[in-house]
Formats: C-alpha cells, structure tokens, sequence
C-alpha cells in the first residue's frame, strides 16, 4: 500500500499558510491533484480540520499573564522548599514525643516502690480517719487505687502539657 | 534540639530564596511566544478548558523547575511540549472528547447563520472522531497538523523516535479521516 505522495508537502504548506482551499484560479494543479489523490485527500481533510480548531482554541485561550504564572510557580516552590526543610523538624518532633513516653514509663517503672509505699500509708491514714469519724467504711486499698489514679493524671500531665502547648502554639 | 531550634529552622526554611535557571524577563519572552500553542494543545486533547488553565500552570511550573538546558529555542519549546503531553497523560488518560471543548460560540446551529451552524457542526465531528483515536494518535495529529510541528519536533514531544513517526502519522491521518468521512456520509 502506498503510504506517501510526493506533493504532500506542498499540499500542507497551502494549508499551513493559510492558502487552502485555493482561490478560484491559483493552485489549481494541486487542487486537481488533491481532488483525485486519496493521499493528499486525507491530508487535507485532517489537516484542515485540526487547523481551524487551532484557530478556534488560540480565539478561545484566556491566558493568565507571565507575571501570575511565575508568581505562582515561585509561591509554590517556596512553599515546597519550605515543607522539605520543615520535614526533619516534623520526624524530630515525633521522636522527641516518643523518647519523652519512653522515659516517662521508665522513670514511673524504676521509682514505683518509693510512690506505692507513700501510696500505702497514705491510704491507711485516710482510711482510719474514715472509720474514727464514722463515715461508711472505705477500704485502705481502694483509697490507695484512687490515690495512684490522681498520681499518675498529674504525672501525666506534666508531661504532655508543655508538648501540646507547644504543637498547638506552633501552628499558629 | 530545642523548642527554639525548631522555630529558627522553621524561619529558615520560609525565607529559602527561590531561584529558577531562567530569569524572569527571559521566562516571560518565552511564556508569550508559548502559551498560545500550549493552551490549545492542551484544551483540544482534553476537551475541557478549566483542565487546559490548570495544566497550563502546571507545565510552566515543572518546566521552570526542571531548570535544564537547552541547546536552543526550538529544544527548548520541545521540552515544554514533552511536559504538557506527559501532564495530559498522566491527569487525563481517558479520552474525553465526547464532550465539546468549551467556547464562546453559541452550540444551537439552529440559532446560528449557515456558515456557523455549518462549522458548529463541523467541530462536533472532529471532536467526536477524535474522542475515537488513542491518545497518542491525537497527540500526533495536533503537533502535525495543528502545531505544523515536524517529525522530528514531534518524537522529542511524544518520546518516540523520529523513524517511525511518519507510518504513525499516516496511520492516525487515515483514521481520523475515515471517521470523519462516516460523519459526513448520510
């Protein structure tokens, strides 16, 4: 099957350059050709077609200006340059986080028998001076579970404050 | 690492100057004699303009980051184009030409003059006929034929050697042609 013809190109520089379809007159060896190449026909047919759908969209384009597109490209290369960088920071502050939960548990875990014992008495003394003032009887050991649960909220909380204070005052 | 630290490294990754290889004014130059044959490559293989306005900026923006170099005006135009194609690719991979590009014409041919009612219609064959090729064969057919790009201009775009762009070409001409000859028959 012939896939070429040797007057293609002049039949799509005709139509590039505005010249197609001729004026009555002018090309007419090419219009003739084109007229009985089926070759040359699909080109021209195509290619007109595809052209004046260029000429509709170049109509149609609203551009942005030169200055907007590089102010926005800049903005978000900023921006991008910006998170990059603050990425490690961001990995930093979950390890920090993390490191301080660890030390935390450990530091509850190696001291626990110097706050249980305190704990104990604590709650024996209550629990005496329940039953001397005749309020219903409240078990030692149920005030030292109370007592530890206020222990370890406070702890907690003196730890995880000055962390959500800062992640929340960063933000802003 | 201090809470202090942290912010200073804050601020200075904010006040990080953002530098392109192209200077504004040559980018600007180059933008003016681009964004014409760019927008419209990309709002008649999309078929959607909002879609067209976004790639748009998103082909400047990787093409100004990219920050290669270029041998000349003409490697340089190149290179944009490869962008655009491979953004219209990679955000729009199924063909959508089943609808109309967006424009300023009325789309009632019965409101319209013969002639506009007659291109009108037109239009709607393209688009159609279009929405029937593969990606790469409109892709072809709009540097080629739209563009006037050469051979050449058009493997560096698409990624495709030069050899084999002219049996590819043919090949979607033809195609295109027929379903634009089906239209037009009764």
């Amino acid at each position: 099957m012939n896939t070429t013809c040797d007057r293609e190109e002049d039949v799509l520089e005709a139509i590039m350059t505005g010249q197609w379809p001729p004026a009555p007159g002018n090309n007419v060896g090419l219009f003739e050709h084109v007229d009985g190449c089926p070759i040359c026909g699909e080109l021209a047919t195509v290619a007109m077609a595809l052209r004046s759908e260029r000429d509709l969209a170049y109509r149609d384009a609203h551009l942005p200006t030169s200055g907007q597109v590089w102010w926005r490209a800049s903005m978000r290369t900023r921006a991008e340059a910006a998170a990059t960088a603050a990425r490690p920071i961001t990995v930093l502050q979950g390890l920090a986080g993390a490191c301080a939960a660890g030390v935390s548990v450990a530091l509850v875990t190696w001291a626990w028998p110097s706050i249980e014992r305190p704990l104990a008495g604590a709650g024996d003394i209550l629990s005496r001076e329940a039953q001397r003032l005749g309020v219903a009887a409240v078990s030692a050991a149920a005030l030292e579970q109370a007592l530890l649960s206020i222990a370890v909220v406070v702890g907690a909380g003196l730890i995880l404050t000055p962390l959500v204070l800062y992640l929340v005052l960063s933000d802003e | 690492m201090t809470l202090s630290d942290v912010d200073e490294l804050g601020q200075v990754a904010d006040a990080l100057d953002v530098t392109f290889q192209m200077d504004e004014d040559a980018f600007r130059s180059f933008y003016d004699r681009t964004a014409r044959p760019v927008w419209a490559y990309l709002s008649r293989t999309t078929g959607d303009n909002r879609l067209a306005d976004d790639l748009l900026q998103e082909t400047y923006y990787r093409f100004l980051r990219a920050g290669g170099s270029y041998s000349d005006e003409a490697h340089r135009r190149h290179y944009l184009f490869r962008i655009a194609v491979n953004l219209v690719r990679d955000h729009y991979r199924r063909p959508r030409f089943d609808r109309l590009p967006d424009t300023d014409e009325p789309r009632h041919p019965t409101s319209q003059s013969g002639d506009e009612a007659a291109r009108a219609a037109e239009r709607i064959d393209l688009s159609r006929a279009m929405a029937r090729l593969k990606p790469r064969e409109r892709d072809m057919l709009w540097l080629a034929y739209a563009q006037g790009s050469s051979h050449e201009e058009i493997g560096v775009a698409l990624g495709l050697k030069t050899a084999s762009i002219k049996s590819l070409l043919f090949r979607a001409r033809r195609r295109l042609a027929a379903l634009l000859g089906e239209r037009e028959r009764p």
